[in-house]
């Protein structure tokens, strides 16, 4: 393969960070799925959404991950898009 | 009396589950394999930093749910009575057993000329319960903060008596509905910035577009309403017992109540799309939700990006309850 430019390198950080939301988005439909079939077993339930939401001080649930991976893929690509920039002269 | 669980619909559905976040984890592959492609001699200074920062992290973490996935789906396979569901048996929440890990504080770039050389190195994946010892091990080595998180992940890994030194054979996958792209009609609101909406025919979320006099942009942001910045209790839509935080990409604030649920303050000028910047607001299993308060929309989806006017202000979902 060709080696990319920075432009290329973001527009693929990009494509990832949104293939990951997607894959996000359809996680948590999937949970909720699940939780709906796990409806009729009030203790498989509730240990369920113990799962999804644990948290403790300022942790961060487990759905709150599976966005973090989306976001951080993002924050890559706008960070190296932003330090292009700068060194291109278009930003100061 | 025992009552015998039917598992194939609990089996089937986490296995979607599991289908979806190995997406995600193929999503930070394919992410960490683009770096990989960088030419030595590129002069990108942030390269390195921002993988170090962002995209290694958001590797070793999509293994780590990955891994708690595949145990998840392990932990149903299990048969058994309805007596073996307890609530030990799937574990999370306990006081001590989950320290997941924080965002990593925002570090100046380092200004100076490198080359982006940065190779992410690969993580065991597939397989279920198994796996969980490598993953241990790439996690130690790979520094405290990600032993922080990846022991928080471990410790909501499911677990069932007698199920842990067992590979559990694979549910047969089938690919998940693309809910994305919704069949024509079913969709009740489909929300694009700056165009003007008929709010008879595309219902309540329709007064995102009719909030001000004119179009976001035609007038300069002056935040005398809200600046985006407000403590707990002053932002709209959130209370004084919940947490300000710094958004992870520098572009705003997240409010987050003690519950979960959240308000993301996205700054003005930050994206073009938005001048006035806009706001996501978050349920407490911090899916977006759409501006009825209860219907989660896509977050990259208008739907999920709540306009803010010059002012700053920005209405609030109905039902929104913080």
């Amino acid at each position: 393969m060709d080696a990319p430019t920075v432009g290329e390198l973001v527009r693929r950080l990009r494509a990832a960070a949104a293939a990951a939301g997607d894959a996000e988005y359809v996680a948590v439909l999937a949970f909720d799925e699940l939780l709906r079939r796990a409806g009729p077993f009030p203790e498989v339930h509730a240990a369920l959404v113990r799962y999804a939401t644990a948290r403790v001080g300022t942790g961060v649930a487990i759905v709150g991950h599976l966005r973090q991976v989306a976001e951080a893929l993002d924050t890559a690509a706008a960070e190296l898009e932003r330090d292009d920039a700068r060194l291109a002269g278009v930003l100061r | 009396m025992t009552t015998v669980l039917e598992p194939p619909p609990l089996v089937d559905a986490a296995a979607r589950y599991r289908h979806a976040v190995a997406r995600i984890d193929d999503a930070t592959g394919d992410a960490a394999t683009a770096w990989r492609l960088l030419p030595h001699a590129l002069d990108a200074p942030g390269a390195d930093v921002a993988v170090a920062r962002f995209v290694a992290p958001a590797h070793r973490l999509s293994s780590e749910l990955l891994g708690a996935a595949d145990a998840l789906v392990g932990a149903l396979l299990t048969p058994g009575p309805a007596a073996s569901w307890s609530i030990a048996g799937i574990r999370g929440g306990e006081p001590g057993s989950v320290a997941l890990p924080d965002p990593d504080p925002p570090r100046a770039l380092d200004r100076g000329p490198r080359t982006a050389t940065f190779i992410t190195p690969p993580l065991p994946l597939g397989g279920a319960l198994s796996q969980l010892g490598g993953l241990a091990d790439a996690g130690a080595a790979a520094g405290a903060a990600t032993v922080a998180g990846l022991l928080g992940v471990l410790g909501l890994v499911l677990s069932l008596g007698g199920s842990t030194d067992v590979s559990p054979p694979q549910p047969t996958l089938q690919p998940p509905p693309d809910r994305r792209r919704p069949r024509p009609g079913s969709d009740p609101v489909r929300i694009t910035p700056y165009t003007p909406c008929n709010p008879l025919t595309h219902g309540p979320g329709c007064q995102l577009r009719h909030l001000g006099l004119e179009e976001p942009g035609d007038r300069a942001f002056t935040g005398d309403a809200v600046r985006g910045d407000e403590p707990p209790g002053e932002m709209p839509g959130t209370q004084p017992d919940w947490v300000r935080g710094r958004a992870r990409n520098d572009e705003g604030w997240v409010y987050t109540s003690p519950e979960g649920k959240s308000v993301r303050i996205v700054e003005a000028g930050r994206d073009p799309r938005y001048p006035n910047g806009y706001v996501v607001f978050r349920n407490a299993r911090n899916q977006p939700i759409g501006m009825d308060g209860t219907t989660t929309v896509p977050l990259r989806s208008d739907a999920a990006h709540v306009v803010r006017n010059p002012d700053g202000s920005f209405p609030v979902p109905t039902g929104w309850a913080p």
